[in-house]
């Protein structure tokens, strides 16, 4: 019933597409990063004998923090966008 | 057939865990009328006094219906003795919290303890799977991790418990993804606890919709925000359960960024809505904190209904999406 709500209004329908939007795009930068992760850092942050291995899992630990604090400061940076250029700026645009 | 009946007990729980939360709420909600327990629902025009604490009915329901379990030999002992320990710390802050005011800072870092009986107990695995990067070895860092997803998890939800109905629709959504994924990757004992507390929270929907009868308070939100938590973690789908609590996280951490650090409602100079004859209305001040009810209500103004509407949409998508990452790049690097 909460969900049939959402189709009585234009409005409504929007706003739920603006911001499904900025999650499907914060899900696929998550991927994202975990590809280049994957693909692009822990291959040269391999545990190889003669590397003390302290070392290699620190860094690895390092780099993951590191990447996981960009998502989440890209995260931030997207929501901004998405609020006050696509939210708030068709208020205005209405409102005229 | 041995599945059938896991998910036949599972289910028993469920409806268990659903009728003791019915029976409980509206105890409690006459206990906080008789305690001055009591909130205003500043959303509604008339500004209705409601009983503040009934998410302690969730508290209970769970609770016991898992307690019997055990009993039953559905739950092991020490998985059920770090569960109910970790969200009896977080239910415990909440309730004091509902009482008198934390300190914001402080808040958090007793949250983060709720995570110690999941750590001391050994209740997890340093393992985490990560989509492409496959399963990894945290051996120290784990523990440490444990402890921030408690917190984080607990204040997300807690975050999102603010419109009538927004907390117990989006924890079901949530933890419905985590439970199915629980049943096809045969982990049952994740799925058996997501079923008591969806359960509870269907009951408890009852008398939180809107117009609510009854408030969660910050025991019933941060007890079910640290269930989702520890589900996560002796599930092992930290990273499926991060994506289904997408909104809240997006709610809670934009909250924090944009006012700077925690700080609680009263030290806030500006708000992120207006409330004005029952419609909600995003302001368009940049210094303004940046909620999820905000961006949802700065297009134009609305009702709380719909609000809690989109939310809900909102929370399939983040759950659809959460099943899509455990099928598609966890589930074949187990």
């Amino acid at each position: 019933m909460i969900i049939l709500n959402l189709f009585r209004s234009k409005v409504l329908i929007r706003t739920f597409l603006i911001i499904s939007s900025l999650i499907v795009l914060t899900w696929v930068t998550m991927l994202a990063l975990m590809f280049v992760i994957a693909e692009g850092i822990l291959p040269f942050l391999r545990y190889d004998e003669g590397l003390n291995p302290l070392m290699i899992g620190s860094l690895r630990v390092l780099v993951g923090t590191l990447i996981l604090a960009l998502w989440a400061y890209l995260f931030h940076k997207m929501t901004k966008v998405w609020l006050y250029r696509f939210l708030t700026k068709r208020q205005n645009s209405d409102s005229t | 057939m041995l599945a059938g009946l896991v998910l036949l007990r599972m289910i028993v729980y469920m409806v268990l865990s659903l009728a003791i939360t019915l029976l409980t709420v509206p105890l409690i909600a006459r206990i906080c009328k008789r305690l001055s327990l009591v909130g205003v629902d500043i959303h509604k025009p008339n500004k209705p006094m409601v009983p503040k604490i009934g998410g302690a009915g969730i508290v209970i329901g769970t609770s016991v219906s898992l307690a019997l379990s055990t009993q039953l030999g559905g739950l092991e002992g020490r998985i059920l003795l770090a569960f109910l320990a970790c969200t009896g710390i977080a239910a415990s802050i909440g309730l004091l919290e509902d009482i008198r005011e934390i300190n914001p800072v402080v808040k958090p870092i007793a949250l983060a303890l709720a995570g110690v009986p999941i750590v001391a107990l050994g209740t997890y695995s340093p393992q985490p799977v990560l989509p492409f990067v496959g399963e990894t070895r945290l051996t120290l860092v784990y523990p440490i991790l444990v402890l921030i997803a408690i917190t984080t998890f607990a204040n997300a939800v807690n975050g999102i418990d603010v419109l009538n109905g927004s907390m117990a629709l989006t924890s079901i959504l949530a933890l419905s993804s985590l439970t199915i994924i629980g049943i096809i990757i045969s982990h049952y004992v994740s799925s058996l606890i997501g079923l008591a507390l969806i359960g509870s929270l269907i009951g408890f929907l009852k008398f939180n919709k809107y117009p609510a009868r009854v408030f969660s308070g910050n025991v019933g939100s941060l007890f079910v925000g640290s269930a989702i938590g520890a589900i996560a973690i002796i599930g092992r789908m930290e990273v499926v359960a991060l994506i289904a609590m997408i909104p809240q996280l997006i709610n809670e951490l934009n909250i924090i960024l944009s006012i700077g650090g925690l700080k609680s409602a009263k030290q806030l100079s500006k708000r992120p809505v207006t409330i004005s004859e029952g419609i909600i209305k995003g302001v368009h001040d940049k210094e303004a904190p940046i909620s999820l009810v905000r961006m949802i209500t700065s297009l134009k103004g609305m009702n709380e209904r719909d609000v809690v509407a989109v939310i809900v949409m909102l929370s399939s998508i983040a759950s659809i999406l959460a099943l899509i990452t455990e099928f598609l790049f966890i589930s074949p690097l187990r």
